[in-house]
C-alpha cells in the first residue's frame, strides 16, 4: 500500500492494466473528455517516416557492422587531427603576439 | 640573507590564492587535450556484433505529450523486433499517460508493457526500480536500458551502444545526449554547446581516463550481469541515481564506456527559472556524491580508475568552481589594497590563462561537432559573458581596448579621471564573483514575456552562461548545507522536438 499526492491510499501494481487495482484504476479506464482530452496533433505529431522508416533487414548486415566501425574510428582520428591543427594555430597566435609585444 | 617582510609574503600567499582561479582553466586544457588521445583509446576492438534481448525500461509521469510518440520512435530502432520490450512505469499520471501506453501496448502485443505505480511521486529511482523487479523476475533481459520519457534515439544508436556489452568486462555504456529542443530558443543554444563540451568532449576525455563520471539519465546501457553485481536496485538515497550507478558499477570492477556515435536526443529547459530547477537538483546530486564516495578521491586502484588523480582533478574543479571564483576574486580586492603593482600582475596572469582556455576550448568544441557547431556558435563565443570577454580583449590588446573603454566613458558624459580608472579596475577584479551575482538576477527577473525577459536575456549574456552554472551550483550548496528538502522534481516537457536531418 502506498500513498498518491493526495495522500489517498492504493495497492501499487498493475501490469498494462490488467490486475485488479481498485479505485483510481477504475477512473482511468473511463476517462473523461474534459478531464483527458485528445492530444493536441501539433504537439504531439506522428512520426515522420522520412525520418524514421521501417528497420531495413540489410542494415544489421556484417558488412554495414563493420563499415560503422570503420566510420567511427575515421571520425575520431579526423578530429584528433583537427584538435592538433588547432591548438597549433593557437600557439602559432600566441607566439606571434609575444613575439611583438 | 634577504628575507622578504610579513607584507611580502602575505602579498605572495595572495597572488597564489589568486592563479587558484586558473585551476579549473588548466584542467579544462588539460581535459582537452585528453580528447586528443581519444582515437588511440577506442574499444571497437574488443566490440562484437551482439544484439542482446534488450529491456528498455521508461520512467513516465505526466509524459502524455511524448510518451506514444517515444515508444513508436522505439519500435523502428535498427534492432531486432523480437530482442526489443519496452516497459513504461507509470509513475501514477493524471493525465492521458496510462491511456496512450495501454493504446500502444495494444499496437505492439509482447513488446510494449504498461507498469502503473499506484502512488507515485517519490522520484526516478522509486520509479525505476518497480520496473527493476518486472524485469528482473524473468531471465529474458540480458540487457537494460534506462531512458527517458522524451528522448529520441537515432536509429542506429542503441547498436552502437550494445556492441560494447560484447565484451564482459563492460558493465555500461552511455550515448551522446544532444539538446534538441526546435525551434528553440538561445538557452537551448547555450544549451546545446555546453553539451558539446561536457558531453561530446568531458566524456571522451573520461574514456582516455577509463573512469566516466556519469551515465546521462537518458541514455544508460547496462548488462545483465552488472545489474545483478549493484543488487539489482538503483539507488534512493540521492538525487543523483545515474551518478551513483556510474560509480558503483565501475567500484564493482565493470568498466563504464561513452559511445559519442549512438547519438540521443533530448528536450531541454527553455527558461532560466526551469533550466535552475533542473540543475540545482544534479548539482545537489552531484554534492552527495562527493560525500558518498569520498574514500575514493585521489586514492588509485588497480580495479578501478575513479581514484586517478587526473579523474578528481577533473571533478574537483568542475564541483568546486564556484570556490575557486569566489577565493580568486576575493584575494584580487585584496591584493589590490596590499599591494596595487603586485594585483595587477596577478590580474594578468589569471585573465592570459582564461584567454588561452577560453581559445583552444571554444574553437574545439566547434569542431568536435560541426553540426551543433553550426547552431550554437554564438552562443559559444558569448559563453563566458560580454564582460568577460571584454576583459579578455583588455588583458590582450589593451592599449586600443583602454582607448575605446575612455571614449565610450567620455561619450557617456562621465569624467575619466583616476577615480573611474580605479572604480574600473575594482569592478574587474570583483567581477568573477558579481558575474555569479549577475547570473541569479537574471533568474529573479525573468518574466515569460515582455521587458523583464528581454531584460533577463541582456542580463545573462552580460554575466555569461557559465557563470548561470556557477550560480546554480553555489545555490546547490547553500541547499545541501541547509539540508534543505530534497525532493525530487520532474523537468517539464514539451514535446517540441526534432533530429536534424
Amino acid at each position: 500500500m502506498g500513498k498518491d499526492r493526495q495522500g489517498r491510499q492504493h495497492e501499487n501494481s498493475s501490469v498494462n492494466g490488467e490486475s485488479a487495482v481498485v479505485s483510481e484504476q477504475a477512473v482511468l479506464s473511463e476517462p473523461h473528455p474534459a478531464v483527458f482530452p485528445e492530444p493536441d496533433p501539433a504537439v504531439f505529431p506522428e512520426p515522420d517516416p522520412a525520418v524514421f522508416p521501417e528497420p531495413d533487414p540489410a542494415v544489421l548486415s556484417e558488412r554495414e557492422y563493420d563499415a560503422g566501425i570503420r566510420n567511427a574510428r575515421r571520425f575520431e582520428r579526423i578530429m584528433a587531427a583537427k584538435s592538433l591543427i588547432s591548438f597549433a594555430l593557437i600557439a602559432l597566435v600566441i607566439e606571434i603576439y609575444l613575439y611583438y609585444h | 640573507m634577504n628575507l622578504a617582510s610579513p607584507r611580502e609574503d602575505l602579498g605572495w600567499v595572495l597572488v597564489i590564492f589568486v592563479m587558484i582561479g586558473a585551476v579549473p582553466l588548466v584542467t579544462g586544457i588539460y581535459q582537452y587535450l585528453l580528447v586528443i588521445l581519444h582515437f588511440l583509446r577506442l574499444h571497437y576492438a574488443r566490440c562484437g556484433q551482439w544484439l542482446p534481448r534488450t529491456a528498455i525500461l521508461i520512467p513516465a509521469w505526466n509524459e502524455a505529450a511524448v510518451i506514444g510518440v517515444s515508444i513508436d520512435r522505439l519500435m523502428r530502432l535498427d534492432y531486432p523486433r523480437d530482442s526489443l520490450r519496452v516497459f513504461v512505469v507509470d509513475d501514477a499520471s493524471t493525465d492521458d499517460t496510462p491511456l496512450i501506453v495501454r493504446a500502444k501496448a495494444a499496437d505492439y502485443p509482447g513488446r510494449v508493457v504498461h507498469l502503473r505505480r499506484e502512488a507515485g511521486g517519490e522520484g526516478k529511482a522509486q520509479t525505476l526500480n518497480h520496473g527493476l523487479s518486472e524485469i528482473m523476475g524473468d531471465d529474458w533481459m540480458q540487457a537494460l536500458l534506462i531512458m527517458d520519457a522524451d528522448v529520441i534515439y537515432e536509429r542506429g544508436s542503441l547498436r552502437a551502444m550494445t556492441r560494447h556489452l560484447a565484451d564482459p568486462a563492460v558493465g555500461a555504456v552511455t550515448g551522446y545526449i544532444q539538446e534538441g529542443s526546435r525551434p528553440g530558443n538561445y538557452l537551448t543554444r547555450f544549451i546545446s554547446y555546453e553539451y558539446i563540451t561536457a558531453q561530446a568532449a568531458a566524456r571522451r576525455a573520461q574514456n582516455v581516463i577509463g573512469a566516466v563520471a556519469c551515465l546521462a539519465g537518458g541514455a544508460q546501457l547496462h548488462s545483465r550481469a552488472n545489474i545483478e553485481a549493484i543488487g539489482g536496485r538503483i539507488d534512493t538515497g540521492t538525487l543523483a541515481e545515474d551518478t551513483v550507478i556510474t560509480f558503483r558499477t565501475q567500484l564493482a570492477g565493470r568498466r563504464v564506456l561513452f559511445e559519442p556515435h549512438a547519438r540521443v536526443w533530448a528536450e531541454e529547459p527553455g527558461s532560466i527559472g526551469a533550466l535552475w530547477k533542473q540543475r540545482v537538483r544534479w548539482a545537489r546530486g552531484n554534492v552527495q556524491v562527493t560525500c558518498r564516495f569520498r574514500r575514493v578521491w585521489f586514492r588509485p586502484r588497480r580495479a578501478h580508475r575513479l581514484g586517478s588523480i587526473s579523474f578528481g582533478a577533473i571533478w574537483f574543479s568542475v564541483f568546486l568552481l564556484p570556490v575557486t571564483l569566489l577565493v580568486s576574486s576575493a584575494s584580487l580586492v585584496t591584493l589590490y589594497f596590499e599591494d596595487y603593482q603586485l594585483s595587477h600582475t596577478a590580474f594578468r596572469g589569471l585573465w592570459i590563462i582564461n584567454v588561452i582556455a577560453y581559445v583552444f576550448i571554444t574553437s574545439y568544441t566547434l569542431l568536435i561537432d560541426p553540426q551543433a557547431g553550426r547552431r550554437t556558435w554564438w552562443q559559444g563565443i558569448l559563453f563566458p559573458g560580454i564582460v568577460s570577454l571584454v576583459i579578455m580583449a583588455d588583458v590582450v590588446f589593451t592599449g586600443p581596448v583602454q582607448w575605446l573603454i575612455g571614449h565610450a566613458l567620455v561619450a557617456l558624459g562621465i569624467a575619466f579621471g583616476h577615480p573611474i580608472v580605479q572604480s574600473v579596475i575594482l569592478f574587474s577584479y570583483f567581477w568573477l564573483s558579481v558575474s555569479m551575482g549577475l547570473a541569479y538576477l537574471a533568474k529573479i527577473v525573468e518574466r515569460d514575456s515582455g521587458i523583464r525577459r528581454y531584460l533577463s536575456v541582456a542580463l545573462l549574456y552580460v554575466a555569461g552562461y557559465g557563470s548561470l552554472l556557477c550560480a546554480i551550483t553555489l545555490a546547490a550548496y547553500v541547499k545541501e548545507i541547509r539540508k534543505a528538502d530534497s525532493k525530487w522534481e520532474k523537468t517539464d516537457k514539451v514535446g517540441n522536438m526534432r533530429i536534424p536531418a
